[in-house]
């Protein structure tokens, strides 16, 4: 299982990268792979507001439907357009074309409670067991 | 809950690196290569699947045909030897306890394959009904469940069977080797194509598996999980246990009226026949969202101008047809053509409503099927 170094993961599996105070938000691989194949996926629009660990949006695969928890709360300035028409780049490249929104954020200090990948790859050990 | 069983083929979904989960007590392989492909792979030519959770009922004697037609719906009297019918147990109320295919052996003994999850409850209700008198047997635990399903499965499998195969006709059961492994050889499913189900001793089972997907080597068959039989059957309109069926729906009720023969006394016909004189309350149908994105999931709310009016029992992304299908009960009174000038029919998928429109069941026949 994929787990970038140099990311930020949340429990309930997604992955963030800053820039400024631009996140990029994803889910994991683990969490693509729990899911399995993505058929639909719902996405906030571009101006709307999220907050972190609510629900921002839904992917569905073919077994299973799920939610997808704001890691930051900010606004969306960008959503990835093409995963309407083609959601299971989701699930061959969660950390790259497979993101899902990019948020500017309302306090930076949100990403302290985020995990490094060494935690973030203990917690998904954990849930195995 | 006690620790999930595993079946004599567990070894083997490990070897081949299957995603499993817990299914009727046991823990099943969910997929291998992924549930789309599989799912394909049975439209297009074959896959094989471990059924082994599956239970097994054996009754024999002169009694076995009278306790069957006192106890189940569909009139086992109308099967010669080698075959087989789909059937319902019911209780009094005429609620379904199960659905289950009997298969004729021979004279007097008959073969029952049952839901996993309820042979506790069938063996109880088989019982009380006097079953051990037809020298009643739990085979379950003793025996394992192989099936090859596809356009390609007869082609594929025949060459393996020291006898023709090929010429087992659709619900039909014979016995014989296949792959040098004893079994009982039943052309039944649950996929919505041709196919074999085999049920053997648990030992022989994994070579049995493996000779069948080396018999589709280089072709496009592959092991099947449960995640792939559940999308093949909801495309064929099956109906699983747990979703169209359960203690408080008639067979009736989920549009399986020709496997109930009425104009016989069974456990449940009484209550069967008053609904039918009475009309039906709820009636399965199959649905589609308009939006063809939008997945209606077991549990969702239908909602007829906006007013509750039924739920989803099953629903997904249907691989073949490329969007999502469901079933689900609508109240009877509800059911009106999409067209008609009054009432949207919506689903309610968490927050927001979708619109959906009823279809005809199956929604998928395969090709050169009758009806």
């Amino acid at each position: 299982m994929e787990i970038p170094k140099g990311l930020k993961f949340s429990k309930e599996h997604e992955w963030v990268t800053t820039e400024d105070s631009v996140a990029t938000v994803g889910i994991t691989d683990h969490a693509q792979d729990q899911l399995g194949e993505i058929v639909y996926i719902e996405l906030p629009a571009v101006g709307e507001k999220i907050s972190k660990d609510d629900p921002f949006g839904v992917v569905e695969s073919v077994k299973a439907v799920s939610d997808i928890f704001a890691p930051v709360s900010g606004t969306v300035i960008e959503v990835n357009e093409d995963l309407p028409e083609t959601p299971e780049v989701v699930n061959e490249d969660p950390y790259g074309d497979g993101w899902l929104i990019k948020v500017r954020m309302n306090d930076p200090s949100d990403l302290e409670d985020l995990m490094e990948a060494d935690e973030y790859a203990e917690l998904i050990a954990r849930e195995k067991e | 809950m006690n620790a999930p069983m595993r079946t004599a083929l567990f070894p083997l979904h490990q070897k081949l690196a299957a995603r499993m989960t817990t299914f009727g007590g046991f823990e099943m392989p969910v997929s291998y290569a992924g549930i789309i492909e599989e799912h394909r792979a049975v439209r297009v030519a074959a896959g094989v699947f471990d059924l082994s959770h599956m239970g097994e009922f054996e009754l024999s004697g002169a009694r076995a045909l009278e306790i069957l037609e006192r106890t189940l719906t569909n009139s086992a009297a109308r099967l010669r030897v080698g075959q087989a019918q789909y059937t319902i147990l019911c209780a009094q109320d005429g609620g379904t306890i199960d659905d289950l295919i009997v298969y004729r052996l021979a004279e007097a003994r008959y073969m029952l394959c049952v839901n996993a999850a309820n042979i506790a409850a069938d063996r109880a209700a088989f019982l009380e009904l006097g079953a051990d008198r037809a020298n009643f047997r739990d085979l379950s635990d003793e025996t394992a469940l192989v099936a090859i399903q596809g356009p390609r499965a007869a082609e594929l499998a025949a060459p393996l069977a020291d006898f023709p195969l090929e010429q087992v006709a659709r619900f039909a059961v014979a016995e014989g080797s296949v792959a040098g492994v004893r079994c009982i050889a039943a052309r039944t499913g649950y996929t919505g194509e041709d196919g074999f189900e085999f049920f053997t001793a648990p030992p022989g089972a994994p070579h049995l598996f493996e000779a069948l997907l080396d018999a589709g080597r280089g072709e496009r068959v592959l092991p099947c999980g449960l995640g792939a039989r559940d999308t093949l059957r909801l495309e064929a309109g099956l109906p699983l246990y747990g979703h169209e069926l359960d203690r408080a729906t008639s067979p009736l009720e989920a549009g399986l009226g020709v496997f109930v023969k009425l104009e016989r006394e069974f456990v449940g016909s009484a209550a069967l026949r008053a609904q039918r004189e009475r009309g039906l309350k709820k009636r399965l149908i199959g649905l589609q969202t308009d939006d063809a994105r939008s997945i209606a999931r077991q549990g969702y709310k239908l909602l007829r101008d906006g007013r509750e009016a039924g739920v989803v029992t099953s629903g997904t992304f249907a691989p073949t047809l490329e969007r999502p299908i469901a079933m689900g009960y609508l109240a009877a009174g509800e059911i009106r053509p999409t067209a008609a000038p009054t009432g949207a029919l919506e689903v309610e998928i968490r927050s927001r409503r979708a619109a959906a429109t009823i279809v005809p069941l199956p929604f998928y026949r395969r090709p050169g099927a009758r009806g």
